[in-house]
């Protein structure tokens, strides 16, 4: 018997179309069901709560920290959904690892550059695995989260403070 | 319906997998030249004027020469026209070196070589979380690769005023 007859069925049985759709019918329902069975349900603890999270934006040319305004509303790069307005702007002097031919290294002044660290009022829901901004974004202390306003764009931007209080 | 030969045709000719076929066809080749042209930049009712600055960094001293007020400029990626260039204008390249003897590293000019701002304007689309030239979205310190006719380069956008 051929494995695969004149009119394309499987041992002369069973075609071979339909046993496709079958197989990826069955596929997206096993992966439905792995879905919503996979890790434990979150409690939230709070939903649409304001909190604080400051930004450390490293490295920044003037033109870049000059364009980092008080009240300016922020995303998420590529977002279109808004995190929230600048509460509160700081900048200081930039700072980067210098290595010496001597093969010491030290936190040398960035004399051109910049550090902002920008405070953002967010509105988000608070859970057990931590913080969520625009319904599923999750945001952490540590995590890279570039950042973008109407004005400006800030890719090496992390997340350096979270609060629940104005800083 | 089906036709003398027991077949299922529309009005007993035109069989309806042919006519799903040429409409996918259709539809495929439209999206194509829809989503691939060059972005033309047009002005729109409510459009404000942008001018914008790009730094083209690391070019050889002299390059800013070939480049014409008055040219289209284009972005490399998808060749959206994203304005006019109304100025050109060339600076000493700066590079970061590090004063060992002072712990701090500063930006120092390097001989040969120079930063190109290019200075454009066109015509803009403000939105809440950036402003947009099409589908083309212009915000500072955002890199950026673009060409003209006689020239391409990468950099950065560095200044933008609405007018």
């Amino acid at each position: 018997m051929r494995l695969i007859d004149e009119k394309g069925r499987l041992f002369g049985r069973v075609s071979v179309i339909d046993l496709l759709v079958v197989l990826v019918v069955v596929g997206l329902g096993l992966g439905v069901v792995y879905k919503k069975t996979s890790g434990e349900v979150q409690q939230i603890v709070s939903a649409d709560t304001k909190f604080y999270v400051t930004f450390k934006c490293e490295k920044l040319r003037e033109f870049s920290a000059s364009a980092i305004k008080e009240g300016d509303v922020f995303y998420k790069q590529y977002d279109r959904q808004p995190m929230g307005p600048v509460v509160k702007l700081e900048v200081e002097q930039g700072e980067e690892i210098l290595v010496k031919t001597d093969g010491t290294a030290v936190l040398a002044t960035l004399a051109d550059r910049y550090t902002a660290y920008v405070t953002v009022e967010c509105s988000g829901s608070i859970t057990e695995v931590g913080y969520y901004v625009n319904g599923s974004q999750h945001i952490a202390e540590g995590s890279e989260f570039p950042i973008q306003s109407k004005w400006v764009l800030i890719n090496a931007s992390t997340v350096y403070a979270i609060s629940e209080t104005l800083p | 319906m089906r036709n003398s030969k027991g077949k299922f045709r529309l009005f007993g000719w035109i069989n309806p997998v042919d006519v799903l076929i040429l409409v996918g066809v259709v539809a495929l080749v439209w999206g194509a030249a829809v989503f691939s042209a060059p972005q033309k930049v047009s002005a729109k009712t409510g459009d404000a004027i942008l001018r914008y600055t790009v730094e083209l960094g690391e070019k050889e001293e002299g390059f800013h020469q070939k480049i014409e007020t008055g040219a289209k400029l284009y972005d490399s990626v998808k060749g959206y026209e994203i304005g006019t260039i109304v100025e050109v204008y060339a600076m000493p390249y700066l590079e970061d070196a590090g004063d060992e003897a002072s712990n701090i590293i500063r930006r120092v000019p390097v001989d040969g070589l120079e930063f190109v701002y290019v200075v454009v304007e066109s015509p803009v689309q403000p939105a809440d979380n950036a402003m947009y030239i099409g589908q083309y979205d212009v915000m500072v310190n955002k890199e950026v690769f673009v060409k003209s006719k006689k020239f391409a380069g990468k950099g950065y956008i560095t200044a933008m005023e609405l007018r």
